[in-house]
């Protein structure tokens, strides 16, 4: 890229001094991989509910199952 | 495109998930907000922190505000704030009441006269002024967005970016080569 065109990118010196390079893939997996964490043990916790739910309708639909084979 | 606030919003109602991918759009800002004021290597130390407060917080973020990066740099902003007092603690020295990045800076600032110049006339500004400057400045925040981040109101955010711009074109002009309209210290609105 010609210098003239990269040239207002750069114009605000202020900026300039606010440059940083970005980081790498490896440190935002890190981080996020440190938030997972807290997603995972919130969704464990959010679990046994759903599972209770889940198991509440596999016996009503089971009873209603002999029910009808009755 | 879901917004921020109904990410946000989902991820209290069931979908704690939906809130990583509020991290994922903002992660490279966030991350350039700390190593602007840290240093790259602590802000790869600290991203990781600002992510957990955020999340256990985020009960208390209005999801009307479609964008979360304000909040979540005044997040990281008091992470910032922690790791300085701890390191200002462990050096036995007072704990300072804002964040200041001047330490960072300048060991990034190369040889060129006008950025030392710079630097010092920055560096000169009260450090509440400093701060909404460089949120305006390095993070392209309006100043009703810097505000926000820093608890103060959409006036005096304002007036101090209005006094520390005056206080900086008054330094560059005194001993720049450069007129100080030449500096672009413009400002975002929305």
């Amino acid at each position: 890229m010609p210098a003239e065109q990269a040239q207002p990118e750069h114009s605000d010196p202020l900026k300039v001094l606010g440059l940083v390079a970005p980081p790498t893939p490896e440190v935002l997996a890190a981080a996020r991989e440190r938030l997972w964490s807290a997603v995972a043990e919130e969704m464990l916790v959010m679990r046994p509910d759903t599972s209770a739910a889940e198991k509440s309708g596999v016996r009503q639909q089971g009873i209603g199952e002999r029910g009808r084979e009755a | 495109m879901e917004t921020d606030g109904t990410l946000i919003e989902g991820s209290m109602r069931g979908r704690p998930d939906a809130f990583v991918e509020v991290v994922q759009r903002h992660e490279v800002a966030v991350h350039g907000f700390l190593a602007r004021r840290a240093g790259p290597e602590v802000a790869d130390d600290l991203l990781g922190e600002v992510w957990l407060r955020a999340f256990a917080g985020r009960g208390g973020y209005d999801p009307a505000h479609g964008d979360a990066l304000p909040w979540l740099y005044g997040i990281g902003r008091n992470v910032l704030r922690e790791y300085w007092r701890a390191s200002l603690q462990a050096a036995q020295a007072p704990a300072p009441d804002f964040v200041d990045p001047w330490d960072e800076v300048n060991a990034r600032l190369d040889s060129a006269t006008r950025a030392k110049s710079l630097a010092a006339a920055v560096r000169a500004l009260p450090a509440s002024e400093r701060e909404v400057l460089l949120l305006v400045a390095w993070e392209q925040l309006t100043p009703a967005e810097a505000a926000e981040v820093l608890g103060i109101r959409q006036g005096t955010a304002r007036s101090r970016l209005h006094r520390a711009r005056t206080a900086l074109r008054l330094a560059l002009g005194e001993e720049d080569t450069c007129p100080p309209n030449k500096h672009n210290l413009s400002t975002r609105t929305r």
